[in-house]
């Protein structure tokens, strides 16, 4: 929650991870919609008492850690309830630690109260202006000079009183930073841990956008420069209406922040330097001190923790103010509409909900949207859902003639229905809200022959992602993973792969018969083989995605392998004495002719007892790196030579102790099989058309 | 006999204060303040007056929309004729930075001044409805706190184009408040559940009404 201004490591976010894209959802305003829709749900509405002495007037807002609500208590005082929904105690003490922070840029925090079912309760104060996403929001151009003044002076004071005081807010964005009266008020602090790493499971929301975090946040590190480094793209935003690392996704957002500069030329000059140097990418580089970044401005912080004017420095102390006089800011709004122009030509038609005026057709659009909903919120696994589609294919194939007349017949209502409304009711009187990528856009029709670019953006050549940046990047990825959604892939795997084993052990089954093998001992031997396969997989399954985190350490994983070996030998000791496998019957000794006798205890005639298994698999674990077939960025999904080495390394463990021929291959090859064809995989092709978006100008 | 008038004075005088009294006790007009708030949005004053009287938000105060601010008990009286809104000054008021010393018609978009520092906006945001909206530009405060208040005409559209009275950007569908002679409905393409029950189409609206749609939820106190 709070982080004592130390340099403090802390582990990784291991719980967090939106279930769909929150980024996606947090920037342009038509998608901004289409995700609260799903989430504009509050428990409680007006008149509803839920914690004694307080009625709830209505409800304000989701945040990632419980609904907000405006109420009064008994006595009309107007508060905010925050309703602590999870990590409750953790929750507490943080908003404890920062109960008595005072300060007119702060959130006031009254109280924690608990109700009758010991739900938490924060009751603060409530504010009734915009927030700064609002505002930004309504000017894509950018803000006003005085405006952004006005805003970032009073942001930084509080960041810096935060900060004098021990606290790092950590989810700094336009979201949290509200204005009452004229007075900006920064809220969260206190929570912000919560709200950024974790996500409670199966919801989707609105938080946890990735646009403000700074690139060591997926290393973990927690220091008070990743506020510095929010600050520096709040003002990005502030002054050209965009931040400075946008995405189609968040792993194309994170991308940018790790390797990416941001483009300065769209600033006015006086903000370049400040703006660059907050948003460096190693810590030690940004600001040690907010001070320091309103000093640009013409502002700066007393030791009262008061916004004053700065004092104007005189050229006796080597710095010339004069140098750095900035062109008025106005002066850049042509150019970076202009800029932004290009760039919205060039990215092609973004996608933007329309909102059909026409009662049916809204419907219709409103049910299509309200069906995909479901489908994608549909948690059943992916086999399952292409099964479903498939079963809605042949269905719909099968009725053609009837969904096409019903098609028919209804176009034939419709248009002349539609023809009589527009004729009624004449296409919208009140022009739809143009949204901004339209409007930015329109520059681009007006005659502007000569495309200024920039020297910088010039310069940059398109140059796609190296496998290792894209691995680092989808790596910080995987770690805002819930728990949840990892334990969804691990069962999603387990089954795929238990498929897969059934598919195999049933095919070469048949050929085995086909060549004229016995049949009961080989179909029992298939049987042993197949459950042992099973077993080696879902531990393999669950050991990897436990580490797909991290690049991680060869020595510790083998290691680690090599002991859940044991378990799997003893198993299949067990299975295969209860099977009664006839290992005499099945054993194919053209391979490796050595002879078991010298091994004293561990084989009777060519059947492995129990000391054999036990030294057999867990040899077979250590030798094959399982979980490189279980990373989700391995580099296909299915690789022939993964499969080839796990069987030689079985051979050559069989070397060592004659395990009876070809069996223990036969395990680790289907075992390699079934968890490459089952463990889930991203494709890194996708990283040459994850373009920064600047270099597409050039 | 002076004692008796006297006393018919004095009981006449008790009658009296208790007549005065009795509607300051009350909170004044309390139970025509209907406020609609919308989970998301704001919370929004329904006036359905012709004649609506804004004045300073004091207790004992009988006007429709009260001001927390320095501006009088009664400082500006608003008229509706249909669609059309007549301003009537009470006190030192301007339209448009235009001082006005007697009644003007209101133009769909306005700003009043009232006082020295009050600054109202008013605003018709559709031709298709006669109703008003009523906010505060300058740093002050309706009592009780809204975002806004409604000047209820035949009709109010509530949903996320800009031409709506209640403008909710997240919305996917509109509601549209309409009067009908057998009170004040809201009419609905959704399927909404009104206090636990599913409607759809038209629905009275009736005070302590709560209202969920898909993806949006709304009180009406």
């Amino acid at each position: 929650m709070l982080q004592l201004l130390m340099p403090a490591k802390k582990s990784p976010i291991s719980e967090g991870g939106p279930k769909e894209d929150p980024n996606k959802h947090s920037r342009t305003a038509p998608t901004i919609r289409s995700n609260q829709v799903a989430t504009m749900k509050f428990r409680y509405g007006n008149g509803d008492r839920p914690l004694e002495g307080f009625t709830i007037k209505r409800g304000v807002g989701l945040g990632g850690f419980g609904e907000v609500y405006f109420a009064t208590n008994d006595a009309g005082k107007e508060v905010a309830l925050k309703q602590i929904q999870r990590n409750l105690e953790v929750e507490v003490r943080g908003v404890r630690q920062c109960m008595n922070l005072k300060h007119p840029n702060l959130l006031a925090l009254y109280d924690i109260r608990f109700d009758e079912q010991n739900q938490g309760w924060i009751v603060m104060e409530y504010v009734s202006g915009p927030s700064l996403r609002d505002v930004l929001d309504s000017a894509p151009q950018g803000m006003q000079e005085s405006e952004l003044k006005r805003w970032f002076g009073q942001i930084a004071t509080g960041v810096a009183y935060l900060h004098d005081h021990g606290v790092v807010h950590r989810d700094l964005k336009p979201a949290n930073i509200f204005e009452d009266e004229g007075i900006v008020k920064i809220g969260d602090y206190g929570l912000s841990k919560f709200i950024s790493c974790s996500r409670r499971g199966g919801q989707t929301e609105s938080v946890g956008t990735f646009h403000y975090m700074a690139p060591e946040i997926g290393k973990g590190e927690y220091g008070k420069e990743i506020d510095i480094y929010a600050l520096g793209v709040i003002l990005y935003e502030m002054a050209t209406g965009n931040v400075p690392f946008d995405g189609e996704s968040s792993q194309e957002i994170i991308m940018k922040h790790l390797t990416s500069d941001p483009d300065l030329s769209l600033l006015p000059l006086e903000l370049r330097e400040v703006v660059s140097k907050a948003l460096a990418k190693n810590p030690v580089n940004r600001f040690s001190d907010v001070r320091d970044m309103v000093r640009p401005l013409g502002m700066d912080i007393d030791d009262h923790y008061l916004l004053v004017r700065a004092v104007p420095k005189t050229n006796s102390d080597g710095h010339s103010s004069s140098a750095i006089e900035p062109p008025p800011f106005t002066a850049h709004t042509e150019a970076r509409g202009r800029q932004r122009a290009a760039q919205t030509a060039s990215t092609g038609p973004s996608v933007s909900t329309v909102y059909y005026e026409e009662p049916v057709a809204r419907a219709v659009q409103t049910g299509w949207r309200g069906l995909n909903d479901w489908w994608a919120g549909l948690r059943v696994n992916p086999g399952a859902k292409a099964v479903l589609l498939a079963v809605a294919i042949v269905a719909s194939v099968l009725n053609m003639g009837t969904i096409l007349s019903m098609v028919m017949v209804s176009l034939t209502l419709y248009v002349p229905y539609f023809c009589v409304w527009w004729l009624l009711r004449g296409p919208s009187s009140v022009p739809p809200p143009l949204n901004p990528i339209q409007r930015s856009s329109q520059p681009q029709v007006s005659p502007a022959p000569h495309f200024v670019r920039s020297p910088q953006a010039g310069r940059r050549a398109p140059k796609p992602l190296s496998l290792r940046q894209w691995r680092l990047a989808r790596r910080t990825q995987l770690v805002q993973c819930s728990r949840a959604q990892r334990w969804y892939e691990v069962t999603g795997s387990w089954l795929g792969s238990t498929g897969v084993i059934s598919v195999f052990c049933v095919l070469a089954t048949v050929f085995q018969l086909g060549a004229g093998q016995p049949a009961q001992p080989i179909i029992m031997g298939m049987i042993w083989a197949s459950l042992t396969a099973l077993l080696t997989a879902w531990v393999t399954i669950a050991l990897g995605k436990r580490w797909q985190n991290e690049e991680g350490d060869w020595a510790i994983r083998s290691f680690t392998q090599l002991t859940s070996g044991f378990l799997i030998g003893g198993v299949a000791f067990l299975l295969a004495s209860s099977l009664l496998i006839p290992w005499e019957a099945i054993t194919q000794e053209n391979l490796g002719e050595i002879r078991t006798s010298h091994w004293v205890g561990f084989f009777s005639g060519k059947q492995p007892l129990l000391p054999a298994y036990l030294a057999y698999f867990p040899l077979l674990m250590g030798a094959i790196p399982f979980w490189k077939q279980v990373d989700p960025l391995r580099r296909k999904r299915f690789s022939l030579w993964a499969v080839v080495w796990s069987g030689l390394a079985a051979s050559v463990v069989h070397l060592l102790i004659p395990f009876p021929h070809p069996w223990g291959v036969i395990v680790a090859a289907g075992t390699s099989i079934a968890v490459q064809l089952s463990s889930p995989w991203i494709n890194s092709e996708e990283r040459f058309h994850l373009a920064p978006s600047h270099e597409v100008m050039s | 006999m002076n004692n008796n008038l006297g006393f018919l004075h004095s009981t006449q005088a008790v009658i009296h204060e208790a007549g005065m009294t009795d509607p300051r006790n009350d909170p004044p007009r309390s139970s025509r303040e209907r406020i609609l708030w919308v989970d998301g949005v704001g919370g929004f004053q329904l006036v359905e007056a012709e004649e609506i009287v804004i004045g300073q938000a004091i207790p004992g105060s009988d006007a429709d929309v009260h001001v927390v601010g320095d501006l009088s008990r009664r400082a500006v009286v608003l008229r509706r004729s249909g669609s059309d809104f007549l301003v009537q000054p009470l006190q030192e008021t301007f339209l448009d930075d235009q001082l006005i010393d007697r009644p003007q018609l209101l133009s769909r978009e306005c700003e009043l001044r009232v006082g020295a520092r009050v600054r109202l906006r008013f605003t018709q945001p559709t031709p298709l409805s006669g109703t008003a909206r009523l906010q505060l530009s300058s740093v002050h405060r309706f009592q009780p706190r809204v975002d806004g208040v409604l000047l209820l005409a035949e009709s109010c559209i509530i949903g996320p184009t800009r031409g709506s009275h209640i403008y909710c950007p997240h919305w996917t569908s509109e509601l549209i408040l309409f009067k009908h002679p057998g009170g004040w409905f809201i009419r609905t393409l959704d399927e909404v559940e009104v206090n636990g029950q599913l409607e759809t189409g038209q629905i009275l609206v009736s005070p302590g009404m709560r209202l969920r749609g898909p993806g949006y939820s709304l009180s009406l106190e």
